[in-house]
């Protein structure tokens, strides 16, 4: 009698797992988020934190760009020659950074997480680039997988200059730049996607990389 | 009418056994569609953890890791205290034990299966028992010490092969670009994932035995998990039938190193071993082996007279208090680790392929 409770509480055990991965596996490998959403949600989080995308319309220049912040547009794996989705996003100064105010830049959008060990490490050569100034060209570093109060801790931990690093949490940054594996580099020019580098780098990689774009 | 196993074949609970592991298998990999597109699962699934090792980086895990979300919460164990991967952990080894390591885990099936390959076969000796406390240093250095310190989850990078196995070697060859960054460390694990699939052939759940750190933390609730196998001291003999037939380094029963696969359940030859439920009331049946010693020739009738000592009385009140001690933390620090975010900081992390797990970096 012993053997049959066994095996009846090994089922009941796997048909719990299974209603579990059940739940999950319709979007399993695809949590790209349904178009019928337009509107952004608002959390309570976005109005007190750093973090926090604020809505905005989507600019003429490109005028069928992609929105994070209003949800226009397909979220899609970026490549070259892509529009850079629109974005904004309130860094940990409180300012609000906006990717259509920098249209006529290089920019560079480093996706990052506390806990990954290459997005820190390559960090200080990043924030080395940013401290050279150099014209037309911009950084900010998002984070995609912390909540706002880490970022802040990382940044005062780490002494960063708050005006170029935000959190993600709460907004649909990471939807529109959809990026799997991190530390994820996007290069975009005159609002449109040039590079997107996976994997961290040293400030030398970047300078050359950079140097194609910068001044030209 | 009760039908009895052929000689020939295995027992009924060891053919379950092999089913359960095969549907854990699958169950935790069932994101076929990742398989094909070389992409991991981003459901919310990615913020619970499985009981067994099952790199959350496959592409076809649909749940994340417990082991690599420990070292991932240590490593940011000094912005986020990680509750909600203690409280899983507690929780999972309080009611399962090392069962999961028997029945739940893939990776032990696959080291069972490549144990099948005809081959010369080390069996357990003195050695491999010292070579059991290997674990708890890897468990100690890679798992604690190294996210810590240097915040890099140590074993995750150097050592998992269920890591290099499922993730590195199913990404890389789908995704030409992963190839392109593969370097030293890969290279390393991809050898010691051969050196640990040899070892296993001719050794049983050789990873399991000497190297798996969760296998270490499973074990360290053998002796108060709440469902695996018991003995029941009324009938047991102490004739250590079942430790020999145990390919496992055990000494007894449910001991630390006993993965509780029930395989010693055939071998008793007064029917003493059985899979049930800790059952407080039921006086005799105790998991653990606490009754001073009888000689192997006593008469099994004489056995089952044996009051039942102080000692034993004493020894399973205490394990039944910490029993509900361990139940009472893992439930709180889950409960606090669910307030906290802990499932939102699981899933971030699951949902992200990781480099170290792939052996890059």
């Amino acid at each position: 009698m012993r053997k049959p409770i066994a095996i009846v509480l090994i089922l009941i055990l796997l048909t719990a797992m299974a209603s579990l991965a059940g739940c999950s596996m319709p979007g399993s490998s695809d949590a790209e988020p349904t178009l019928a959403v337009t509107t952004p949600t608002p959390t309570t989080e976005a109005a007190v934190t750093p973090g926090d995308a604020t809505p905005t319309t989507a600019p003429d220049r490109f005028p069928n760009r992609a929105n994070a912040d209003t949800g226009n547009g397909t979220p899609k794996e970026l490549a070259a020659n892509d529009v850079a989705p629109e974005f904004s996003l309130m860094m940990n100064d409180w300012a609000t950074f906006r990717m259509s105010d920098h249209d006529d830049e290089v920019v560079l959008l480093n996706f990052w997480a506390t806990w990954c060990g290459p997005c820190v490490s390559e960090m200080p050569d990043l924030m080395k680039l940013a401290k050279e100034n150099i014209p037309g060209f911009t950084i900010r570093f998002i984070s995609v997988g912390d909540e706002s109060g880490t970022v802040a801790q990382f940044v005062e931990e780490n002494g960063y200059d708050k005006s170029l690093i935000g959190c993600a949490a709460g907004t649909r940054i990471s939807e529109y730049y959809p990026c799997d594996y991190i530390p994820y580099t996007v290069i975009v020019v005159n609002g449109i996607v040039r590079e997107t580098l996976i994997g961290s780098r040293s400030y030398n990689d970047y300078k050359s990389i950079l140097n194609k774009y910068i001044g030209k | 009418m009760k039908t009895k196993d052929r000689p020939d074949r295995k027992p009924r609970s060891q053919r379950a056994r092999r089913y359960t592991q095969l549907m854990a298998a699958v169950l935790y990999n069932c994101n076929f569609r990742g398989f094909a597109e070389g992409k991991i699962s981003k459901g919310s699934l990615k913020g619970v953890c499985t009981p067994g090792l099952n790199c959350y980086s496959c592409p076809g895990a649909v749940a994340a890791c417990p082991l690599g979300s420990l070292q991932s919460a240590l490593v940011n164990a000094r912005y986020r205290f990680p509750y909600y991967i203690l409280g899983t952990l507690l929780l999972m080894g309080l009611f399962l034990g090392r069962f999961i390591c028997g029945f739940l885990c893939p990776v032990g099936l696959l080291q069972e299966l490549l144990h099948k390959l005809p081959s010369p076969k080390i069996r357990k000796s003195r050695a491999t028992r010292v070579l059991s406390h290997l674990k708890y240093i890897l468990l100690a250095v890679f798992v604690i010490l190294i996210p810590l310190w240097k915040l890099a989850p140590g074993f995750c990078k150097f050592i998992c092969p269920a890591g290099t196995f499922e993730a590195g070697l199913s990404l890389t060859f789908k995704n030409k670009f992963l190839r392109t960054m593969t370097g030293t460390l890969f290279s390393w694990k991809v050898l010691l994932l051969t050196l640990i699939a040899v070892l296993c052939v001719v050794c049983f759940r050789a990873f399991c035995r000497f190297l798996c750190p969760l296998g270490a933390i499973y074990s360290f609730f053998n002796p108060v998990s709440l469902f695996g196998v018991r003995v029941d001291q009324s009938l047991c003999t102490h004739c250590d039938a079942c430790v020999k037939s145990c390919p496992m380094d055990v000494t007894k029963v449910r001991d630390r190193e006993c993965i509780q696969c029930g395989m010693c359940i055939s071998s008793c030859p007064t029917g003493a071993i059985h899979f049930g439920v800790k059952d407080a009331k039921r006086k005799g049946s105790e998991g653990v082996s606490v009754v001073s010693a009888a000689p192997s020739h006593e008469p099994i009738h004489k056995v089952a007279e044996r009051p039942v000592s102080r000692t034993s009385q004493f020894r399973r009140r205490a394990l039944i208090i910490t029993a509900i001690i361990l139940f009472i933390a893992g439930a709180s620090l889950l409960g606090i680790g669910l307030y906290t975010g802990g499932f939102q900081d699981v899933m971030n992390k699951a949902i992200r392929i990781c480099y170290e797990c792939i052996g890059i970096g």
